[in-house]
């Protein structure tokens, strides 16, 4: 298994950029030729991990979010969305369902649910102070498998 | 965006494009202020434009689920293409709120 391309992609934490990350890794995927709910699932994922960094890691302060993408010639996807916000203190509470950091704003609390659900896997990095890095896996179909599944 | 009907004091919200938390903050108070000042009980989301939501459209409509439910009134939405029911399935949205298919 071999890296066939890779992207790396800094921007500044304001919410106009989460949408940008998600043409940004639709972009990235294209090439594959994947199904639209590969694609749906892949920039739900991003946009959940993205407003995260935003609105949990940097709050009101500006920083810079980044979106580091790989491909192999296996068709896996790996994302790192990493910020260099307040950290988590406790991951596993942060990834149970309904919770948030930040009552009273409407928050759903369903950012990691959504990322678990639509990805194959994900592993959450972070340390208090130094920022938290969100890594996502999905195997992308090959068209073969895809024609058997049609 | 926005249509009031008085004889069902009912607000129809029709939303385009994604859903994501810049635009649930941006759409919020609009939709909050017209509520109020319309003295609407029932409120009508019409997605059938909306190409992409996330958690934060989420959190957006449980929301204002709650607002109308303290008006003793209801949310509906309408017109989800798949993968905007799909993430409003998953948060269980669809044993709360009146669900059409089409607009």
């Amino acid at each position: 298994m071999s890296i066939i391309n890779e992207i790396r992609v800094d921007f500044l934490s304001v919410p106009e950029n989460e949408s940008f990350a998600r043409l940004t890794i639709s972009a990235f995927l294209l090439p594959l030729n994947p199904t639209l709910s590969e694609v749906s699932d892949v920039k739900t994922a991003v946009s959940e991990a993205v407003t995260n960094a935003i609105i949990h890691g940097y709050g009101k302060k500006l920083g810079t979010v980044r979106l580091h993408a790989t491909l192999t010639d296996t068709r896996l996807l790996t994302v790192d969305i990493t910020d260099n916000g307040r950290g988590i203190g406790d991951i596993k509470q942060a990834m149970q369902p309904f919770w948030t950091s930040v009552d009273g704003f409407e928050r759903s609390g369903m950012g990691f649910t959504v990322m678990e659900s639509f990805m194959d896997s994900i592993d959450v990095a972070s340390r208090v102070g130094a920022g938290t890095t969100v890594r996502m896996y999905k195997q992308i179909a090959f068209g073969a498998e895809r024609a058997k599944e049609a | 965006m926005l249509r009031y009907d008085e004889d069902s004091k009912t607000l129809t919200v029709r939303l385009s494009g994604e859903l994501d938390q810049h635009m649930a903050e941006k759409i919020r108070n609009t939709i909050d202020s017209e509520i109020l000042k319309s003295g609407a009980n029932n409120l009508v989301f019409d997605m059938s434009e909306s190409t992409f939501m996330d958690s934060s459209g989420i959190g957006m409509l449980i929301g204002r689920y709650k607002l109308m439910k303290r008006r003793n009134g209801g949310v509906e939405v309408m017109g989800m293409q798949e993968n905007v029911m799909r993430i409003f399935k998953m948060s269980g949205l669809n044993q709360i709120m009146k669900v059409k298919e089409r607009a």
